[in-house]
């Protein structure tokens, strides 16, 4: 998960919002010589592995990798609904967490206190099996909920960090035009703080695919269960997961480029 | 003191703290329609402070503002329709970074005056060229100089046509053209 912490900034008079990553590949940054290979070593080793595997021991290497994309795109699946619901359930969270009004703020301070406090795998048996006694939902819509209130929590303090990165003149600029605070909120104050939000985000984006793994345990056919799946029925629980973890690292490896990349631009603007 | 013109700003025995420390002691001024107020003292007078207590930014502790009829510190007043009509130029400007220079002044003319986009650009324009930044309109404010955001700031505040400005820019910054 993405730490949040504030640098005060004397000159630049507002807070610059630094977020270290402690979970998670390193993202590379062009300055960082030594992460940089590390990053291409990683990479272009895992797909090596991968190519030599699948064609001098194309049994059970090549077998194994055609039966695992459906799986991948499962993960991606969960990945990406979860997080457009985390973030909706973030930026709810990160408001209320701004929020003056106490009972507001109180319920969203508590949510992240409750949700930071459990661990990921007992929350998700917890709110899988929850929601199982009230509604009869689809595994895979039961998984993707549990995650997304996971991680609408994280998502939470990423947004009220990003939101108070903002300097408070902007909004009292805005009130004072006479607009409301969801006004302010929506044309002045999000649009700016969405740069700081960006990069903490794609970070969790990443976290999220790894976690997602989790859901196997849900009957849901992400990668890893496929694996499992492939595992219990050709006795190569080695292999298998040989294949199932370069294939993850390869992911990950990918997007949290994809991150760095992204953040860069950002950075530039 | 005369009758027949209206009083638009009422500052009434206002007293304001910040923790001891007593930034406005039994402030009290009538500020008439049309009428043009200096109001000079040192730094860290409470010149900003009166200010910004006129549309509700900084709370008061005592004493009573009415502006326009509302009563600002009331909390029943709802006090976006006060800051409508009460335009605000700050000390640092706080103009809108993500929005260029003509959006910087139609936002709040579209969302809160409810004015269409052609109506809220032909004011912008007008207004652009009273302050001299016709040659801007479509930069952001990182490009512009302290001056250039200070005129964009005084542009905005006015382009919402209120029906009172208040500024709190130091004069030295304001070289008219
Ligand atoms: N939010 C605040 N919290 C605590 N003290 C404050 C706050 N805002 C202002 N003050 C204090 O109140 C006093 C008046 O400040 P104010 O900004 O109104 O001065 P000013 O007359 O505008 O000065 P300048 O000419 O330098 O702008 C100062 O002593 C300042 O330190
Ligand atoms: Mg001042």
């Amino acid at each position: 998960m993405a730490e949040i912490k504030y640098k005060q900034d004397p000159v630049a008079e507002h807070k610059k919002t630094v977020i270290a990553v402690t979970d998670g590949p390193a993202i590379p940054r062009r300055k960082d010589v030594g992460l940089f290979t590390a990053w291409r070593v990683a990479f272009f080793g895992a797909l090596a592995i991968i190519a030599y595997l699948a064609i001098v021991h194309s049994d059970p290497y090549w077998k194994i990798l055609q039966f695992l994309p459906d799986g991948i795109l499962v993960t991606f699946q969960v990945t990406i609904e979860a997080i457009v619901l985390a973030l909706i359930i973030g930026l709810f969270t990160g408001l209320g967490r701004i929020s003056k009004n106490r009972i507001i703020n109180g319920i969203a301070s508590l949510y992240v206190e409750v949700i930071r406090g459990i661990p990921l795998l007992v929350q998700l048996f917890y709110i899988y099996f929850a929601l199982g006694r009230f509604v009869n939902l689809p595994a895979m819509a039961s998984a993707v909920i549990a995650m997304a209130v996971c991680y609408g929590a994280y998502m939470g303090e990423i947004f009220r960090a990003g939101i108070e990165s903002i300097p408070r003149g902007q909004m009292e600029a805005a009130r004072s035009l006479g607009m409301s605070y969801q006004q302010a909120m929506i044309h002045v104050i999000l649009p700016q703080a969405f740069k700081t939000i960006l990069p903490p985000v794609g970070n969790e984006f990443v976290a999220l695919l790894k976690d997602s793994s989790l859901v196997s345990i849900l009957a849901v056919s992400d990668l890893l269960r496929r694996g499992r799946e492939f595992a219990s029925e050709s006795f190569t629980y080695f292999e298998t997961y040989t294949m199932v973890a370069l294939v993850y690292l390869v992911i990950t490896l990918v997007l949290s480029k994809l991150v760095s990349i992204m953040e860069e631009r950002i950075n530039v603007d | 003191m005369s009758t027949s013109s209206k009083a638009i700003v009422r500052i009434q025995n206002v007293y304001k703290f910040f923790g001891t420390l007593k930034a406005l002691d039994n402030v009290s001024l009538d500020i008439y329609d049309g009428e043009k107020v200096v109001i000079i003292g040192p730094s860290g007078s409470g010149k900003s402070t009166l200010l910004r207590s006129i549309n509700r930014l900084e709370k008061i502790d005592a004493g009573q503002i009415i502006v326009d009829g509302y009563s600002v510190h009331d909390e029943k007043t709802d006090i976006n329709k006060v800051r409508e009509e009460v335009g605000m130029v700050f000390q640092s400007f706080n103009v809108f970074p993500h929005k260029t220079v003509f959006d910087n002044l139609n936002l709040a003319q579209t969302v809160v005056r409810k004015r269409s986009k052609g109506d809220a650009t032909k004011i912008s324009m007008e207004l652009l060229k009273k302050v001299g930044i016709t040659d801007k309109v479509d930069q952001y404010p990182g490009k512009l100089s302290g001056g250039q955001q200070q005129r964009v700031a005084i542009a905005r505040a006015l382009a919402m046509k209120p029906k009172s400005c208040c500024s709190t820019s130091p004069h030295r910054r304001l070289i008219p053209k």
